[in-house]
């Protein structure tokens, strides 16, 4: 409730909105705080299942927050990625969401479901391409349009020192003002070095706002993480990170943990060549 | 890692059947799980957001809820306003966090929220009279000049 001098209504009504967006960005325009992972288009082999559990703490965030929304400060984040190979080039998998929030209660957040389709492993040694698509559905304290999604491009590069991967999502909104504004872009990048069993790395993930009508800087989310990897096992994910907010929309200091494991797929019998019949 | 090709047969295209199913069957749970949410918490813990099950945390010097006006409001000419926020208050009477439920912008919620963090509390408490963190309910903070 406003009382206020009946001159420049116009200017003030957009002073309004900037100030609102800037004192107090919305989580949704913000990054996922459930994923946190750039895709580097490998894919589990087919027949093969996975699961990956992502454990992400503010350590140092926001303290206030527009309701439905609640403040990020000292939220634990807990996410079960179940997946599953159904071919060389397509995984599908899922998002199953929960959250210890800063005021100690134990939130269910949300659930997402996966589609990603990536280049065969067999399509060129050093170069990966691919693309995710995802929908969700998510708790409006944790997402005031409660349905979503993304469209992911991914692109790889690998050898036997390094890895690097980028990202340019475009994330959607299904409902509420979040589909009137439009998609959003969320680029995430990253660049490992390989260091025999361990992996030392960083990862860059902004959200920049509508395509249509960007966020200035102070309302974008930024952050980049330094992170650790153990990449001595083919099957066993483990990736650390320290992130740190680079503009004053994000929060402070974030950190991740990503433990995953894919069980091997079912054996497949190679071609069989030069084939001749058994003498007897 | 290269693997080698499928060759179209029975046991193939039986597989293919059972990765759909399996695939539908992830889609299915997955939908109902979110769509047949209504609560938006775990049924599991029965205490909610904002409920208290003693007495609820509130201003330790009742009265006045009058906040200093903010300077970003001069450029809009505004005489007066109200925001409304819940605060989530410690055992130790601090405040930690805000949550903002009505803001009408111009630096009002800031404003707000600065004034609120600064106070002081008394902590709400459980069924024994024990001090525990929890939220406020809803206080109006009013802006006058």
């Amino acid at each position: 409730m406003v009382t206020r001098m009946p001159r420049r209504r116009g200017h003030a009504s957009s002073c309004a909105a900037l100030l609102l967006v800037v004192a107090f960005p919305r989580t949704a325009s913000a990054l996922d705080a459930f994923e946190i992972q750039v895709y580097d288009g490998t894919a589990n082999r087919p027949g093969a299942p996975g699961l990956e559990l992502h454990v992400d703490r503010v350590l140092s965030g926001a303290k206030t927050a527009a309701a439905p929304e609640l403040p990020s400060h000292h939220r634990t984040t807990f996410t079960l990625e179940p997946s599953y190979g159904l071919f060389d080039f397509w995984e599908v998998g899922g998002y199953f969401q929960t959250a210890l929030r800063g005021d100690g209660n134990f939130d269910y957040a949300g659930v997402k479901l996966r589609s990603k389709f990536v280049t065969p492993s067999n399509w060129n040694d050093r170069i990966r391409l691919g693309v995710n698509f995802e929908f969700s559905i998510v708790p409006r304290s944790y997402d005031p349009d409660r349905y979503g999604g993304e469209l992911r491009p991914i692109a790889a590069w690998e050898d036997e020192g390094w890895l690097f991967a980028a990202n340019p999502i475009i994330d959607f909104s299904l409902a509420g003002s979040g589909a009137k504004e439009g998609p959003a872009f969320e680029p995430a990048f990253m660049a490992k070095r390989k260091l025999g069993a361990i992996a030392l790395g960083l990862e860059y993930y902004a959200a920049f706002g509508p395509i249509a009508h960007p966020l200035p800087w102070s309302g974008e989310g930024q952050y980049l993480y330094e992170t650790f990897d153990v990449t001595s096992s083919p099957v066993m994910e483990l990736n650390f990170g320290l992130g740190e907010g680079l503009s004053s929309a994000s929060d402070a200091w974030v950190a991740k943990l990503n433990l995953g494991y894919v069980w091997e797929g079912p054996a497949v019998a190679p071609p069989v060549q030069n084939a001749h019949p058994a003498s007897p | 890692m290269t693997h080698p090709r499928y060759r179209v047969s029975v046991s193939s295209v039986i597989g293919f059947a059972g990765r759909v199913v399996l695939s539908c069957g992830l889609l299915a749970t997955g939908l109902a799980l979110g769509c047949g949410s209504k609560s938006e918490r775990s049924p599991a813990l029965p205490r909610s957001l904002f409920e208290t099950p003693g007495e609820p945390p509130k201003w330790a010097e009742p009265g006045d809820a009058t906040c200093g006006f903010p300077s970003a409001a001069d450029a809009g000419k505004i005489d007066a306003a109200v925001v409304v926020l819940r605060v989530l208050v410690g055992p130790d009477g601090a405040p930690k966090l805000v949550q903002m439920l009505e803001e009408p912008g111009f630096g009002f919620g800031s404003a707000a929220t600065r004034c609120a963090m600064a106070r002081k509390f008394e902590p709400g408490s459980d069924e024994r009279g024990v001090p525990i963190a929890a939220w406020t309910p809803p206080i109006r903070i009013r802006f006058l000049r």
